[in-house]
């Protein structure tokens, strides 16, 4: 037989199968619409291939705390336990907590116990893997630890954030909500606070007043919006209120290695508490390196969140979307109007931004990553933030 | 008690053989065989008779315990096509004695409709189930001062989530008030209270078949502890 048949029989029988078999998984993968929306796959896959790319910040090494129902899996006949496939290469740690009496204690988690797995679904818009399966959550390479609530009582929320500071967790994202201000809990959020975590919770679903953990000052108060940006009707609202992110009808993990839609300020919060870790996983900005040590702290990374929204209802800060969206993408750039990732604002940035300049969601030109305010527009406010940056380089 | 009874049943099952184990046996024996099998076979009967009164209790006691208090005072507000109740299993308590309230809220419309839960409440029991709660209450004084709530200290999850009901369907949840106030479980003083039931708990709302966002309450009800 010649040489080029049995090669070509090689290709035929190995290597084609493979490569098709490679994009059937790549197009089954979803970007989620609220990661989407964000730009947060700007950050990770700027060639967008639905994969992290080399070297790409994708909250590596970020400890995030999901204080929530636990996150999905399976024990097999030796014991051991299988999480969501598409979360179980980024769980570091799980447990739980019950309250017994006047105390809560820790003990061990249940698979999620709520029907529509609402913790495997927060732990999913976190942290969903890159695997070309399902979803990709916001910070597709961030360590997850899933922390049980049993009862739901605050005493709960106290022991599991008192566990992130004894943990080296650096962010607490809490999709829970109470009615009232219960001293311990505010005592548990300022000291995880002074103790350099970020704590990011929901608003609640009430149409009222931002509820508590969010309502703290010690913490990141997250409301909802649709995929056209308008507030969701049910978000809680008031000057507590610091961001607003996809919170309706978001695609995520959910029980039995499935996905499925959910809608709440739950859902929003994820993405705040990821796109946090994006900053914290940076370079040091010497722009927001406060005391100067070359780190971040949770203060320094709350501050670069909130000078990079899209801003959203009254011009500024107002009581229904805070600052306004979530920008993972431009709080992540280095330098601000480095698109394409190079470090260095240059003619290349330029080049990408006015090919794709006047197109939107859609238009046959469309490339989210000159969209850099996120107004779902390219125009001459993201020319002008290139302009801005020319020639600045990566500090 | 459930348990006691299928241990019964299993014991006789498993130990006495031919042993009949419910009334309509114990009836077509004793028409087919006459009274003399009772009189052949004393230890068996009186074992049957044991284990049949035990079932019965079991039985009896698990079908009220699932069940809202009917016994008990009961009151409940009509909003079509949904019937809000809240039930005690009686009005006068003895100081510490556990005290049972029973909610639930009734399709009596004639069309299926789905319920819209703005947040999730619920909590896990020892057992590890998981329970989700659809109703709070509110005790109060004779002063009308807001004495314990039962969603006072209880977290919500921020995603809603939907429910079915068909007509005729129902959902219930039981409570147990310690008769504790909200804070550090300090039991109350002997006197007249008031308890009402709401849907849902805490500051959420619901939509029947996504329409407005409302809640529901129920008039209040009296009950003594002395």
């Amino acid at each position: 037989m010649r040489k080029s048949t049995i090669l070509a029989a090689i290709f035929l029988t190995l290597v084609l199968p493979a490569s098709t078999c490679m994009i059937a998984h790549a197009q089954s993968e979803v970007l989620p619409w609220g990661v989407e929306r964000v730009r947060a796959h700007c950050l990770w896959d700027n060639n967008m291939d639905m994969t992290v790319d080399k070297g790409a910040n994708a909250g590596q090494g970020i400890n995030i705390a999901i204080i929530d129902t636990g996150i999905y899996y399976w024990e097999d006949n030796w014991g051991e336990k299988h999480y969501h496939e598409d979360l179980a290469d980024n769980v570091k740690g799980a447990t739980a907590f019950r309250k017994v009496n006047d105390y809560a204690q820790e003990e061990d988690p249940l698979p999620d116990y709520r029907a529509d797995g609402h913790g495997t679904h927060c732990t999913g818009i976190i942290g969903a893997v890159d695997n070309l399966i399902g979803v990709i959550g916001t910070a597709p390479r961030v360590n997850l630890y899933s922390l049980q609530m049993k009862t739901w009582d605050y005493l709960e929320l106290v022991a599991a954030i008192d566990w992130s500071v004894d943990n080296g967790m650096n962010v607490i994202s809490i999709s829970f909500h109470w009615e009232n201000d219960y001293p311990a809990v505010r005592e548990a959020c300022e000291n995880a606070y002074e103790n350099g975590l970020l704590l990011v919770a929901a608003s609640g679903n009430d149409n009222d007043p931002v509820a508590y953990p969010a309502a703290y000052d010690y913490v990141v108060a997250v409301g909802a919006v649709y995929e056209d940006d308008t507030r969701w009707e049910r978000s809680n609202y008031g000057s507590e209120l610091e961001f607003v992110a996809p919170g309706v009808d978001v695609n995520s993990t959910v029980l039995n290695n499935g996905y499925g839609l959910l809608t709440g300020t739950s859902m929003a919060c994820p993405h705040v508490s990821a796109t946090a870790a994006l900053i914290w996983n940076s370079k040091i900005d010497p722009w927001y390196d406060d005391d100067e040590d070359d780190e971040w702290s949770n203060t320094e990374v709350r501050e670069k969140l909130n000078n990079m929204t899209l801003d959203l209802g009254s011009s500024g800060k107002d009581n229904y979307y805070g600052w306004g969206l979530i920008n993972a993408w431009a709080t992540n750039q280095r330098p601000l109007g480095d698109i394409n990732i190079d470090y260095v604002v240059n003619i290349l940035d330029i080049t990408i931004a006015s090919t794709a300049f006047g197109s939107y969601p859609g238009h046959p030109n469309w490339d989210p990553r000159a969209d850099i305010n996120i107004d779902n527009i390219i125009n001459i406010l993201d020319l002008d933030i290139i302009a801005q940056n020319f020639g600045q380089e990566d500090p | 008690m459930v348990l006691v009874t299928f241990a019964g049943i299993f014991f006789a099952k498993t130990y006495m053989g031919s042993l009949p184990i419910n009334i309509l046996e114990v009836w077509l024996l004793d028409v087919t065989f006459g009274r003399n099998w009772f009189r052949s076979h004393p230890l068996r009967a009186a074992s049957l008779i044991v284990i049949v009164a035990v079932a019965s209790v079991a039985a009896a006691y698990a079908y009220i315990s699932v069940r809202l208090p009917q016994a008990g005072p009961q009151v409940s507000v009509v909003s079509h096509p949904l019937k809000l109740a809240i039930g005690l299993d009686k009005t006068e308590f003895k100081p510490d004695e556990n005290i049972t309230v029973g909610c639930s809220v009734e399709n009596i419309g004639n069309e299926t409709i789905t319920i819209t839960f703005s947040s999730i409440y619920g909590y896990v029991d020892n057992q590890n189930n998981f329970h989700e709660v659809y109703f709070d209450f509110i005790i109060t004084d004779a002063t009308n001062t807001e004495i314990y709530k039962w969603s006072y200290r209880q977290g919500a999850l921020g995603s809603t989530y939907e429910v079915t009901l068909k007509p005729g369907e129902e959902l219930k949840n039981t409570f147990t008030w310690k008769q504790n106030t909200n804070y550090a479980d300090v039991l109350v003083s002997t006197g007249t209270y008031f308890i009402k039931g709401i849907m849902p708990p805490g500051r959420s709302e619901f939509q029947i078949n996504h329409g407005p966002w409302i809640s529901l309450e129920t008039p209040s009800m009296t009950f003594a502890i002395n």
